[in-house]
């Protein structure tokens, strides 16, 4: 590739809407901005003459838009020829945006979207040749997994780079509506969901949607779910819970109901605190286990007598029945 | 009219040999039996991984033990079955199996040293020959899917035909059954077929043979006189489950002999939790991972105990209906589900070997 050329360059021939070379959403950083005040531009851009003999920007978004702020009218750059193979200038991009850390997965999906778009490379291609540059792992999930992030709205895309949502959910989030995304992102910040418990809930959010051939933005928003999530009164903790209870409810309805008659005999058993009675988890077995501590002869008696009018109630025939 | 599947009759594109296997007669006879596949010599696996190609399989070395006995899943009576794994990987691509998060080989390779497969059964069966032997070849691959060209059952019914103290059961979604209808047997090979409620072999199974195929093929096996095995597993709990599975058991009661049928096993959908992840990814549409799966004592998911029960219960009455006699199993299951849905239990493992070899040991 060509050597690029260090020149002077007014500002007022670079096209600052050609966001080809781009990877982030450029903004002006203030901090940026007062230090090219203080002792200028310490840095010099990238430019790439295009075949119209304006400029556009192959690294160095920021510290234009800093520049551009602090009223500069001309900075240095090096400069590349309009025949230097744009794909090869994006290479170069990859390989300098990614040599301290590796991409994050918004520069990611950037890159990919870039890649399939303005290159016409293949996915195959993609993985192969530039996931090493963006030091990626040549692995197609990847490629599924970041790919879509693009279409992520703001706050998730805030989420995502705040590490507080797990990329899965956030490729799963991006291929929904934005009303949708908003939806989620509403209920994760309601519930200060971590991100096993996203995972949780966007999977029996997910599942009840296809099972009442519904929306979960929709479910969210009624009886018995949207309620719970309104309730001013519960902290982020208990609406947790319920709202749990309550997908449980819709998503495995045999085993809620059985778990809902289990509770019953225990309130008729009427069991002190001293004696713990359980099923197996998720009643996978027929077996119940019950423990119990005493400290004297007679709270022996006190705790075999609580059991024994289960039995005479017939409380242990109906546990019985349960599985 | 019923639904049918979209079966093709599965091709190699490529077929990839490994030096250690390239002049064994089982390897020449594939390549004879596919002229049209490139041949890519391999001189040795380590390290080897051969590019994507879902029409690609790999002629090796089977460098283990062939036979194995069924590992089982803890707490649940299982049927002490050996498993000869003269494969692994399979063309069907059903949305529930299991080889989606079981193989770690490279592509589908089909073991071609059959020689040593021989040679080992010789020697195990040899020497415990009061011990009696139930060997299948369908735990990591389908039995018959490949034998349209690699033709081993062929010499699997004529090696078990010589033998006294083993049966070997050839369990399969497929109907290439022309390289062993004909030959003798005696009695000494079951051939059996997964089957489903037929709305979920459109859905979960599009790649195999309908239903009505599969009969058709076991009518032929039945004509040849041979013993016959039908195995509902997965049974998918779905809406109309209960009409679709009675179908099926009325198609197999039509057309076969219950007199021929050394068994039928039943076994709900159960799997664990990492092929809930693969069946999502790999399968979208499939609606399988829907159903109440949750949690069990071996810590895979399965149908809440409730479902299973009654799916369980009603099948062993609709089949009842037809038979007194044939001999129905559950696959993995615990003794109180035995109970509960038979009114019955082998108690154990070693309760439902007896069962199943006095079925075939005469």
């Amino acid at each position: 590739m060509q050597e690029p050329v260090l020149n002077t360059i007014a500002l007022a021939e670079i096209d600052a809407t050609d966001l080809l070379f781009s990877l982030n959403p450029v903004s002006t950083d203030p901090g940026l901005v007062a230090s090219i005040t203080a002792i200028g531009l310490a840095q010099p851009l990238r430019l790439q003459k295009r075949l119209d003999h304006h400029y556009r920007i192959v690294s160095g978004f920021q510290r234009f838009a800093a520049a551009r702020a602090a009223g500069l009218e001309s900075l240095p750059a090096f400069v590349y020829n309009s025949d230097v193979d744009s794909l090869q200038l994006y290479e170069w991009v990859l390989a300098e945006k990614s040599c301290a850390k590796p991409l994050n997965a918004l520069q990611a999906s950037c890159a990919i979207t870039r890649l399939r778009t303005d290159f016409s490379r293949s996915d195959e291609e993609i993985i192969r040749r530039f996931f090493p540059l963006m030091r990626l792992a040549p692995n197609p999930r990847l490629l599924s997994l970041y790919a879509p992030l693009q279409r992520l709205e703001l706050p998730l895309q805030l989420l995502l780079l705040q590490d507080e949502i797990s990329i899965e959910i956030a490729a799963a989030l991006a291929a929904r509506s934005a009303q949708e995304q908003i939806c989620f992102h509403d209920v994760m910040q309601t519930l200060r969901l971590g991100k096993n418990r996203q995972r949780e809930f966007w999977l029996l959010l997910t599942d009840i949607e296809r099972l009442q051939k519904t929306s979960f933005a929709q479910l969210l928003g009624q009886a018995p779910l949207g309620p719970v999530l309104a309730e001013p009164s519960l902290t982020p903790s208990q609406k947790s819970d319920k709202l749990k209870l309550a997908l449980m409810h819709l998503r495995y309805p045999a085993y809620s109901a059985a778990l809902d008659r289990y509770e019953k005999i225990l309130h008729r058993a009427k069991l002190p605190p001293e004696i713990h009675l359980r099923p197996a988890p998720y009643f996978a077995s027929d077996q119940f286990q019950v423990d119990f501590s005493f400290r004297s002869a007679k709270e022996l008696k006190q705790r075999l007598k609580v059991l024994q009018d289960m039995l005479d109630q017939g409380l242990a025939d109906e546990l019985m029945d349960l599985v | 009219m019923k639904p049918a599947t979209n079966y093709a009759l599965f091709l190699p594109d490529k077929i990839y040999v490994e030096d250690a296997v390239r002049a064994t007669i089982w390897t020449q006879r594939i390549l004879a039996h596919v002229p049209q596949a490139v041949v890519e010599h391999v001189p040795t696996l380590d390290g080897w991984a051969p590019p994507p190609g879902e029409k690609n399989i790999l002629l090796a070395q089977q460098r283990g033990p062939f036979l194995r006995l069924c590992p089982g899943t803890t707490r649940h009576i299982c049927c002490l079955y050996h498993n000869l794994d003269i494969a692994a990987g399979c063309d069907l691509g059903c949305s529930y199996c299991i080889l989606q998060a079981y193989l770690n080989v490279p592509t589908t390779t089909l073991y071609t040293n059959l020689d040593a497969l021989f040679a080992e059964l010789d020697e195990k069966l040899g020497r415990y020959p009061n011990r009696f032997y139930r060997i299948g070849t369908g735990e990591l691959s389908d039995s018959l899917t490949f034998d349209h060209f690699a033709a081993w059952s062929g010499d699997l019914v004529t090696y078990f035909a010589g033998q006294n103290n083993a049966i070997i059961e050839l369990k399969s979604k497929n109907t290439h059954i022309d390289h062993f209808v004909h030959l003798p047997h005696r009695r000494r090979t079951v051939v059996s077929w997964s089957v489903n409620a037929e709305a979920k072999m459109v859905t979960e199974e599009p790649h195999a043979p309908s239903l009505q195929e599969r009969l058709a093929a076991a009518v032929e096996v039945q004509k040849a006189g041979f013993r016959l095995g039908f195995h509902f597993d997965p049974m998918i709990h779905h809406a109309g489950w209960e009409e679709g599975y009675r179908e099926t058991v009325d198609a197999i009661f039509r057309r076969i002999d219950p007199a021929n049928i050394a068994w039928i096993s039943l076994g709900a959908l159960r799997y664990p939790p990492v092929l809930d992840e693969i069946i999502r990814e790999n399968h979208p549409d499939s609606d399988i991972v829907l159903g109440e799966l949750l949690p069990g004592i071996d810590h895979k998911y399965r149908y809440f105990r409730a479902i299973r029960i009654e799916m369980f219960a009603k099948m062993y009455n609709w089949i009842r209906g037809y038979s007194n006699d044939v001999f129905v199993y559950l696959c993995m299951e615990s003794d109180d589900i035995w109970r509960r849905s038979f009114g019955w239990s082998p108690r154990s493992s070693a309760g439902l070997k007896k069962l199943l070899d006095a079925r075939v040991r005469g």
